[in-house]
């Protein structure tokens, strides 16, 4: 199908997001930035489905999916994989059950997925784990697995590697970078992140967003080299020196 | 950020106003579950109370004279010897099950299985019966009169209180302690500064089950020659016969009840402790071996407990069984299926409750008005259960529409169901109240990302909450085969339980006899209460996410 995989005009949530406007093209892996409250989560979760925009319209594939304070087209239906800032497991499900929630074929074929999606994670060997064992590192990237093993065409990834630590996130990024792209190529990918070098190593384009709104979208060069305006440039730089500003 | 409604024409504001209106519509749409669920709650916990409320608009003369009498009488004598009652008795819940429940919550050693049990035991002996072995002992006030009464009601609920504490012990938070430690704390300060205040909900809510059941309680005043408002209650009904009697005394303490509940539910549901899978490496609490001299200081008080709420009466009955008669395999079956069958539809019953709850309930404590109010059903364990019952019996009077209703199930168990059903609720729905609270609101959108159908998505949330739905319904089949009062009342011609023989043979003080009531009534129990002790060592074991 031709035209935008996502198409959002004005999306608006008093208080939380003003007027976000961009279109994402198939096979694109989008990095979401920006400040704490900036309004990165509120996007994704109305991407997922999960809430509504008051006001403005989301299309996703030519298909409404949600416009002036209604869900048309449900989570559920949405196909999307979501990785929660929160670790979102289920406490009666083992690694391995976590990871393969959802897929809807036979056991064992499940189980091979997941297995997989655990060794692209660094988790060989967790499979049969209970969700109380694990650190927040692992559960957020048991929560990865489960995003990669469910062949989604849309992944949305909120704040992915915030837990983990800079040398298991180097090791992570390299495992898992080429399989996030692969899995973008039907639809697109959007993660969240406070790290603007995640921009750099994993997105095709960087959304830049302050205050609820949309500051910058284009290719992270671009960006910060001042083409959308100096503050955008300044939180880049200032994010890849360690620093954070507001 | 500028307000958005601001920057824009007055049409685009109309349609600004009407998403937002959308919006707000499809929030409330949402929460029509948690309301229906709430509304058939709240009608089934309040019918009684609201039926009672009528009588007070139509109270005849005579009726007013017997409660002026009443007051003028023996009312004041009996409101000290109540509330001096459910003091003491409150302290003795408190007392006997702090200690425990800190150990075993707390450290790391050997013999904490026997521990737990031995401050779960006496569940299984209700306070009645215990009343009945120490009776015959002959203590002077410790085997008869109010000062007895108040330590067997105490010793009765302490379980209960148990229970309470030891989860919301291992849902504290251990990087509070940490922290306070690091900041220079000393152990006493953190126990004042810290933990007493965290723990400050559990505490009261035990001390306030001690209270509604002292207060309430006609079985154990009875058979200690206690005058309290439950034996008052019984006997001016028996003089009276009267609804109105009944409408009065339930409708005063629903008053200050309803005030206690309202205040724990927000307590409840607000700033819940929440514990996500993920965190337990980083956050959990590990136990470790207790202190000096702590573990024989708690071992002993333990055991001191133990004997008097449980091992002393015990003993007792075994020696009179021993003694005694056996009444027959016939009619021991046949008694124990009435009470199996009775207490096990109250328990199934709300443990359907437990399943609406757990799917209709937003989680995260986020339904709301629709949420806290379910907490209201809590108003029923202050009631005194004779009024509770005496309004079914005036609902389901002959003429009644409700009598018309239920046609021939008016005569049968159905309203004994109903009504211990309304009474023991609490046991049922705070659980799963608690459990769904407590729920990671994202486990939901992540059941939803998954793409899974309804059913499916719906069996992963009962799975979820199915360890707390299943604590409940164990707490309330073992309450409804020691339910006393309300079987008195409204056993239907023939009906015959464990605790009904009980209650029958203890007014010609045949021990010997009873003996084998009370032992085929623990019989019934034991596997409820083996239950919740899984229950318990799957909260340890799980990381609190039980």
């Amino acid at each position: 199908m031709s035209g935008p995989i996502l198409d959002a005009q004005g999306l608006t949530v008093p208080g939380r997001l003003e007027d976000a406007t961009f279109e994402l093209v198939r096979g694109t892996t989008v990095a979401v930035v920006g400040p704490s409250g900036s309004g990165k989560t509120t996007l994704l979760r109305i991407i997922a489905g999960f809430e509504a925009p008051v006001s403005g319209r989301l299309k996703i594939d030519g298909q409404l999916a949600a416009s002036r304070g209604r869900v048309r087209i449900p989570a559920e239906r949405r196909h999307v994989a979501f990785a929660f800032q929160d670790p979102a497991l289920l406490p009666h499900l083992t690694v391995i059950g976590n990871v393969h929630l959802g897929l809807r074929k036979p056991l064992a074929s499940r189980r091979k997925i997941a297995r997989e999606a655990l060794a692209d994670v660094g988790l060989s060997g967790f499979s049969k784990r209970r969700v109380w064992e694990l650190s927040g590192g692992e559960a957020q990237r048991v929560q990865l697995a489960r995003v990669l093993a469910a062949r989604a065409r849309i992944l949305l990834l909120d704040e992915p590697f915030a837990s983990v630590d800079r040398m298991c996130r180097a090791d992570l990024l390299a495992r898992i970078g080429t399989r996030l792209k692969e899995r973008a190529r039907e639809g697109f990918t959007a993660i969240v992140t406070h790290d603007p070098a995640d921009a750099i190593e994993l997105a095709d384009l960087t959304l830049v967003m302050r205050s609820g709104r949309v500051v910058a979208f284009g290719r992270y060069d671009q960006i910060a080299g001042g083409q959308f305006g100096s503050w955008p440039a300044e939180f880049l730089a200032a994010g890849l020196a360690g620093r954070e500003i507001t | 950020m500028n307000g958005p409604a601001a920057s824009i024409d007055s049409r685009g504001r109309r349609s600004f106003l009407h998403s937002l209106a959308t919006a707000r519509y499809a929030r409330a749409k949402g929460l029509l579950g948690a309301w229906t669920v709430t509304g058939i709650a709240l009608l089934l916990a309040f019918f009684p109370l609201l039926y009672l409320a009528r009588y007070l608009w139509s109270a005849p003369p005579d009726i007013v004279d017997w409660i002026d009498t009443w007051a003028n009488g023996t009312l004041a004598r009996q409101a000290a010897e109540t509330a001096w009652v459910c003091i003491v008795a409150a302290v003795v819940t408190i007392a006997a099950s702090v200690p425990q429940a800190v150990a075993v919550s707390m450290y790391r050693f050997r013999g904490a299985l026997l521990l737990e049990g031995a401050a779960l035991a006496p569940m299984l002996l209700a306070p009645y019966a215990a009343a009945g072995a120490w009776s015959e002992l002959d203590l002077g006030a410790w085997s008869h009169g109010p000062l007895a009464m108040a330590v067997q009601i105490g010793f009765s609920c302490a379980p209960w209180a148990y229970l309470a504490l030891r989860v919301a012990i291992s849902r504290l938070p251990p990087m509070l302690g940490e922290a306070a430690a690091a900041s220079g704390m000393t152990r006493v300060q953190r126990i004042i500064r810290v933990w007493m205040p965290l723990l400050a909900a559990p505490l009261f809510g035990a001390a306030m089950f001690a209270v509604a059941r002292a207060f309430g309680d006609y079985g154990t005043a009875a058979r200690n020659g206690a005058h309290t408002f439950g034996v008052s209650f019984h006997d001016i009904w028996n003089g009276t016969q009267s609804t109105h009697v009944a409408a009065v005394v339930a409708l005063i303490a629903a008053v200050p009840a309803a005030a206690v509940v309202w205040f724990a539910s927000a307590r409840a549901t607000h700033n819940v402790t929440r514990r996500q899978g993920g965190l337990a490496g980083v956050a959990s609490w590990k136990k470790v071996a207790p202190p000096g001299l702590m573990l024989p200081a708690v071992a002993g008080w333990a055991i001191i407990c133990l004997a008097l709420s449980f091992a002393v009466p015990e003993w007792q009955y075994l020696r009179w069984a021993i003694d005694g008669r056996w009444m027959g395999w016939s009619k021991a079956i046949d008694v124990s299926l009435d009470a199996l069958s009775t207490s096990g539809a109250v328990a199934v019953g709300l443990a359907g409750m437990g399943v609406a709850c757990a799917l209709l309930l937003r989680p995260g404590a986020r339904s709301g008005l629709a949420e806290r109010s379910i907490w209201l059903v809590s108003i029923n364990l202050f009631i005194p259960p004779m009024a509770l019952a005496l309004a079914w019996l005036a609902a389901t009077a002959d003429g009644s529409w409700l009598a018309g209703a239920l046609g021939e199930a008016r005569d049968g168990t159905f309203p004994l169901l109903l009504a211990q059903a309304i009474k023991l609720a609490p046991f049922a729905m705070l659980p799963v109240l608690d459990r769904v609270a407590r729920e990671n609101e994202l486990l939901r959108d992540a059941l939803r990302t998954a793409g899974l159908p309804r059913g499916a998505a719906a069996a992963h949330v009962l799975r979820m909450t199915a360890p707390a739905i299943a604590l409940g319904a164990a707490m309330v089949f073992m309450e409804a085969v020691k339910e006393l009062e309300i079987a008195i009342t409204l056993q239907p011609f023939g009906y015959r339980s464990p605790a009904l023989k009980i209650h029958d043979l203890a007014r010609f003080h045949a021990e010997y006899a009873i003996a084998g009531w009370l032992f085929i009534s623990q019989a019934l129990m034991l596997p409820a209460l083996l239950g919740v002790v899984a229950w318990l060592a799957h909260l340890d074991k799980s990381g609190r996410l039980a």
